[in-house]
Formats: structure tokens, C-alpha cells, sequence
């Protein structure tokens, strides 16, 4: 079942004579419960279109359909994930997560907050530097904590903008081996819709990978499970930025 | 806790220190009229005692230096004018002079300080508050924005000493003018300081605050107010130092209390060890108000 639905949608920047149309006329739909990785060169409008998925910005043309409503705002079936500056610098991590329990009704009183936001915490390791502010902690931790904030909104829906981009390798394996898991944790499988430069790590989370490109996606592919084909779907990746037709049918799966 | 300061700068500081007490107490003096040495002296070893103090407890920083340069300062003043008799008793006053202003007219100095405070944190206390007010409102509605700031940065330039002399006229009491003085020296620079403070907040700070359903006074009141906080803070120190040059000024023109007024009331009789002593107060007041803003500082920015 389509849970995501993009219709027709065109967004740019400017007005007049200024105007930059950076996506035109994408018409995309994302399953319930399927993970898309989303990768592309920089300018593309990767993030464009998470903020276009969250509703944090408009479509100038076209629609954007989640869970069967029109989306006119700020999607309250979805949770953002930013690269830096998803925790606010002046409360503690426990006090965020809490923040975010309180905000949108998830928790009755303070004493309820804190506690569930303790919870929360030790779900994703973090439960030493509850009292610490986010200057206080490393790259690593700070996703943590965001993804600790993510997860105590239970939505249906996690957006990632480059989340694990300024972390080292070892960071980003464990955060990946934690996103998983909270796409797995409660009753109903999360939607996850990743921005990443790593083609790698799109790979290994990824059902669908969405490649980015001027105007919009340039392919959408299911991400195979024979190794051979993942392969390949690697290597037409990494030389398909721009991607021809044809690296694609070579990469076995492609959908253009 | 070990003590701070490096051996070297202890050893000049200590040194310092003896000699300058030796030459108040003990060095004859080449100048007549020179008052008591005791309130100077006392001031000195009050100073020392908190300069050691605070290097007992382990506190780094630049304090060796600043110690070593009033000890310096303080020699010279000492040696060029009591001992040595050089300079012109009436305009350039001895330390022992001028300390026994300050320490035997304490009453005075402070009846005067106390004044000047009030007006200071009336006319500060009321432009910061309605300046960031306004700045956050601002914030939120971009029209009226496009209406303020044009106005503020043509209003912002013009200093409040110079329509001061008008304000005073215009005023029902010499008071509320002051207050007024102080309350525009503040007002059109904090206000456009929190105006480019909101601009500087990250977008995605705003972002993430939206997805949690924020908008309208709550984001401003829960989000905005405590991102712009720390610049605001940081922007006190020099906007407290402005309302004090206002509020001087402003006491120029015609106050009958005020540290202001009693500088210049003692530069009209020519009595310039008052005038020195007053001067010295508006430091120490300043240099007060920045410690109590640090403090601040450190207490409610501790996440930074």
C-alpha cells in the first residue's frame, strides 16, 4: 500500500525572472514499511525533497499525498532527522526527548516526560549522557539523541537528511545497525526515506534507492538481493549520476 | 587546589606589591596637602587580598598581568606626584587624595552611585526588555519588520547624548528624562542586535521545531527567545557601558545626584581630587556591572 504519494510536483526557488526550478513534475509514491535511500550530487535537491516530504515546504505545482490526506503542512505523521541542529543547544538530551513528548501530547505530565524519555534514551544507548548538552557530546552522540527524539514521536514516518554524514565509518555502521532496528521496533513497520551521499550505506538500508539528478529522480530502483546484481546496481550507481538508460538495464532491477 | 600564576609573575606581583605599600607609608613626601596614606593603603591591601584569594582557589587568567599593571600604575601615580611633587597639586591630585575621597566619603559616593544605578537599570532595564520584544515580534511578522528596521537604522546612528539637552527641556522631570536618555541609548541597537540575532538561528533548528508542531508565540517563547538569548547576553556588556556614558551625559545637563553630576559638579569648583575620585567610581561601577554579567553568563548559558 502507498503510503507516500507524490503527484505531478514541481518546486523552485525565486520569482519572476529569478526563478530556479529545481524539481519538475515528480510523480513518486513510497510504500508502507519500505526504506528509500535517496542519493544524487549535491544542488540536485535532495534535501528539497525531504522538505517537501515533511512539509516543511510547499510543492509550487502538483500534490503531495501521505497516508491518504493532502499534505499542507507540516507532516504529523513524520519525523525529521537532520545532519546537525535537530537538538536545540540549551536542553539537555533528556530534556529534549521530553520536549518532543510533551509537544505533541505523547506525554500527560513532566514527571511522565522525563521518565519516558529515559526510556527512550536507553533504547538507543544514551542513557549516561542524559544530562549532557548537545555541545557536550560527540557526532555520534547527537545522532543518538536525535534519533532517540524520533522515536519517542512515533510517527509513521522517519526522514533522514545525511544523518550519519560527518561521522567515521565504525559511528555510522552502529547507527545504521540502530536505524534498522527502530524501523523494526513497535507494531507497525516505519516508512524511512534516507538522504545519503554514501552509495554504500543506501545499499545496505535501502529497498528502494531513488537516484537524484537534475529536474528530479532519474531512476527509482528496487535494491536486489543477489549479491551479483547488488553489484553491478553499485557500479551503475557510481558511474550513473548520470546514469544512462542502458547502466541501468545492466544493473538488472532498474525502474526509469 | 593548587594555586595559579607562574612563579616569576608572583615573585614581580609581590615585589610590586611591598614596594608601592613602602612608598605610600614610608617614602617622604615632596608635596604638601598630601591626605593620609591610611584609605590608600587599605585599598591596596584589599586588592592584594582578593588578588590572593582568588590565586589560592586556582582561578586562571590573566590576572597576574592586571595586578603587576595597577600595582605599576598605581607606583607611578605614587611616586610622580606625592613623592616626587611633580605636577600641579590642585589638577593632578595624589592618590592618598584621592583614595581618602573614596573611602572617608563613602557615604556620598554612594548616595550619588545609588541614584545613577536606579536611572541605569530603569532606562536599561526597560529598552532591553521592549527592544527584544519588539526584535522577536519583528521576527514573526515580516511586515512589520519591513517597517521597523528601515526606521531603527536611521534612528540607531543618532546618539541620545546629543538630543539630550532637548529631552530634558521636553521632560516633565530632570528623572525622566534621564531614564529616557539611557532607555534610547539602548533601545534602537539591542533591538536591532535581536533582529540579526533571529536571523542568524539556523533554519533547521526552526525546522525541527516545526515538525514538533510549533508556531506563533510558542515557537517564539520556547525556540527563538532561548537561540537569541546567549547573543543578547553577550551584547549586554557593551549596552550597559552605553547606558552608562548616556546616563552620565544626561547628568551633565542639569541632575542634582548622580555620579555624572558629581564629576562635573567638582570640575566647576575646580576641585579635581573629587573629580578624579568620581571618575574612579564610574569605573569600578562599570567594571561591577560587566562581573555581574558574567556571571550571568556562566550561570543561565552553562550549555554552551
Amino acid at each position: 500500500m502507498d503510503l507516500i504519494r507524490l503527484n505531478d510536483v514541481s518546486f523552485g526557488y525565486g520569482e519572476g525572472g529569478m526563478y530556479r526550478p529545481v524539481l519538475s513534475h515528480l510523480s513518486q509514491t513510497v510504500e508502507a514499511g519500505s526504506f528509500v535511500g535517496i542519493i544524487g550530487p549535491s544542488g540536485c535537491g535532495k534535501t528539497t525533497l525531504l522538505r517537501l516530504l515533511s512539509g516543511l515546504a510547499l510543492p509550487g505545482r502538483g500534490s503531495l499525498i501521505v497516508g491518504g490526506e493532502p499534505l499542507t503542512g507540516p507532516c504529523e505523521q513524520a519525523a525529521v532527522v537532520f545532519q546537525e541542529y535537530t537538538l536545540f543547544p540549551w536542553m539537555t538530551v533528556r530534556r529534549y526527548v521530553a520536549f518532543c513528548l510533551r509537544e505533541t501530547g505523547r506525554a500527560g505530565s513532566r514527571k511522565t516526560a522525563d521518565r519516558d524519555a529515559l526510556d527512550y534514551l536507553a533504547y538507543v544507548g544514551m542513557t549516561d549522557a542524559a544530562d549532557l548538552f548537545p555541545s557536550q557530546l560527540s557526532g555520534g552522540m547527537r545522532q543518538r539523541a536525535a534519533l532517540a527524539g524520533a522515536l519517542a514521536l512515533d510517527r509513521r514516518i522517519l526522514l533522514l537528511d545525511e544523518p550519519f554524514g560527518a561521522l567515521d565509518r565504525h559511528r555510522r555502521q552502529e547507527l545504521q545497525k540502530l536505524l534498522r532496528a527502530i524501523q523494526a521496533a513497535g507494531s507497525v513497520r516505519k516508512t524511512i526515506i534516507m538522504v545519503t551521499h554514501d552509495i554504500d550505506e543506501a545499499l545496505a538500508l535501502s529497498d528502494r534507492i531513488w537516484l537524484m539528478g537534475e529536474g528530479g529522480v532519474r531512476a527509482d530502483v528496487t535494491v536486489p538481493e543477489e549479491p551479483e546484481h547488488r553489484r553491478k546496481l553499485r557500479e551503475a550507481l557510481i558511474m550513473g549520476l548520470a546514469a544512462s538508460d542502458s547502466a541501468f538495464a545492466y544493473a538488472g532491477g532498474g525502474e526509469l | 587546589m593548587r594555586p595559579a600564576g607562574t612563579g616569576r609573575s608572583v615573585r614581580v606581583e609581590n615585589g610590586l606589591f611591598l614596594l608601592l605599600l613602602l612608598a605610600v607609608i614610608c617614602l617622604p613626601k615632596g608635596r604638601t596637602g598630601v591626605a593620609s596614606p591610611w584609605p590608600l593603603s587599605a585599598v591596596i591591601l584589599l586588592i592584594e587580598l582578593s588578588y590572593q584569594f582568588h590565586r589560592l582557589r586556582g582561578r586562571k587568567g590573566t590576572r597576574d598581568d592586571i595586578i603587576i599593571f595597577v600595582w605599576l600604575l598605581l607606583f607611578m601615580w605614587e611616586m610622580l606626584t606625592s613623592v616626587l611633587g611633580l605636577g600641579h597639586p590642585v589638577l593632578i591630585p595624589s592618590p592618598e587624595n584621592v583614595f581618602a575621597v573614596l573611602v572617608l566619603r563613602y557615604r556620598t559616593m554612594l548616595l550619588n552611585t545609588l541614584y545613577s544605578l536606579e536611572l541605569l537599570f530603569l532606562g536599561a532595564a526597560l529598552g532591553l526588555s521592549l527592544s527584544t520584544a519588539a526584535g522577536l515580534i519583528c521576527g514573526r511578522l515580516g511586515r512589520l519588520r519591513a517597517f521597523l528596521c528601515p526606521i531603527a537604522n536611521v534612528l540607531a546612528p543618532i546618539p541620545a547624548v546629543v538630543i539630550s539637552p532637548y529631552l530634558v527641556a521636553l521632560m516633565p522631570s530632570f528623572r525622566s528624562a534621564s531614564v529616557l536618555v539611557v532607555f534610547l541609548g539602548v533601545f534602537w541597537p539591542s533591538f536591532l542586535g535581536t533582529v540579526a540575532s533571529l536571523d542568524a538561528v539556523d533554519p533547521r533548528l526552526l525546522d525541527s521545531a516545526r515538525m514538533l508542531g510549533l508556531k506563533g508565540r510558542e515557537m517564539t517563547w520556547k525556540i527563538l527567545l532561548p537561540a537569541v538569548f546567549p547573543s543578547m547576553v553577550g551584547r549586554l556588556k557593551i549596552t550597559m557601558t552605553t547606558a552608562v556614558l548616556m546616563l552620565n551625559f544626561a547628568e551633565l545637563m542639569g541632575a542634582s545626584h548622580g555620579l555624572g553630576y558629581y564629576i562635573q559638579n567638582s570640575i566647576a569648583y575646580a576641585n579635581y581630587t573629587n573629580a578624579v575620585a568620581g571618575i574612579l567610581m564610574v569605573g569600578l561601577v562599570v567594571t561591577f556591572m560587566n562581573k555581574i554579567i558574567t556571571l550571568i553568563q556562566k550561570k543561565v548559558i552553562h550549555w554552551q
